[in-house]
């Protein structure tokens, strides 16, 4: 898949999704190289209750520029905390409030309730975070909204002791 | 929706804005973890990107290059390239 096909691909699935009647959900902002052998993908999705859903996929072309794979993200749902001038929400500082990230900063690795501890997929069970996309995130997080559920339910996993 | 296309200059600049607004060098931010500490995760993920993306253009264009150096007769009209001519393609 190259970067056409791939922004086709993630804005249709986009368009497919049932947000939930509280959430207003940004424009992707695309950052693709001129020469289109890599590029970025990033949205957020506001909730009435001031909290949100951030996220952020870098992708890479290989293999003789037919293939793409994803080579970092993050995903992250917690409260706004940092607005720009123009109201759009961006990133607050490091100890910003969360209910969950997954993000590859440093390996892969799942934040949940609080910026650390970080666990690595060995302390999770029941949920391979690599398979974990955006848009499997942003359900989860909306049937955790709906539902009342944690997310620890909605997506399935269990923190190891 | 809104796109940004990235070039070398771009990427540069991007680096060096994050540089100055993180008052860290991207040297650091690669290696030292307690200056990695003080910068959001995403904010990381980004400016990783950034490095890497510029390497993946620089090296597109230093293979470009190399491959229309490959290509480019040696002599024109039967005249061997100048020794000038020879250095500005080479720089």
């Amino acid at each position: 898949m190259d970067y056409l096909e791939f922004k086709r691909s993630f804005e249709a699935e986009l368009s497919k999704l049932k947000t939930p009647a509280d959430c207003k959900v940004q424009e992707p902002d695309w950052e693709p190289l001129r020469v289109p052998l890599s590029w970025t993908v990033e949205m957020f999705l506001e909730f009435d209750d001031n909290n949100h859903i951030h996220i952020w996929e870098s992708h890479d072309k290989f293999a003789g520029l037919y293939d793409s794979r994803r080579i970092a993200w993050s995903y992250h749902y917690g409260e706004i905390t940092t607005r720009d001038e123009h109201s759009k929400i961006v990133q607050g500082p490091p100890g910003a409030p969360l209910q969950i990230r997954i993000d590859t900063c440093s390996g892969l690795h799942l934040h949940y309730g609080a910026r650390d501890p970080h666990y690595q997929q060995e302390r999770i069970a029941g949920l391979e975070l690599i398979d974990v996309d955006a848009f499997r995130f942003m359900k989860a997080v909306f049937r955790h909204r709906r539902s009342g559920k944690s997310l620890m339910q909605t997506l399935g996993f269990k923190i190891k002791k | 929706m809104p796109v940004r296309n990235l070039d070398l200059p771009d990427l540069d600049k991007l680096i060096e804005g994050l540089e100055k607004k993180w008052n860290i060098s991207t040297m650091e931010m690669l290696g030292n973890p307690s200056a990695r500490a003080n910068v959001p995760e995403i904010v990381l993920l980004k400016w990783e990107t950034y490095v890497r993306q510029r390497l993946i253009l620089r090296e597109h264009y230093e293979k470009l290059r190399a491959d229309y150096l490959s290509h480019i007769p040696r002599t024109r009209s039967g005249n061997t390239l100048t020794p000038q001519e020879l250095s500005e393609l080479a720089a």
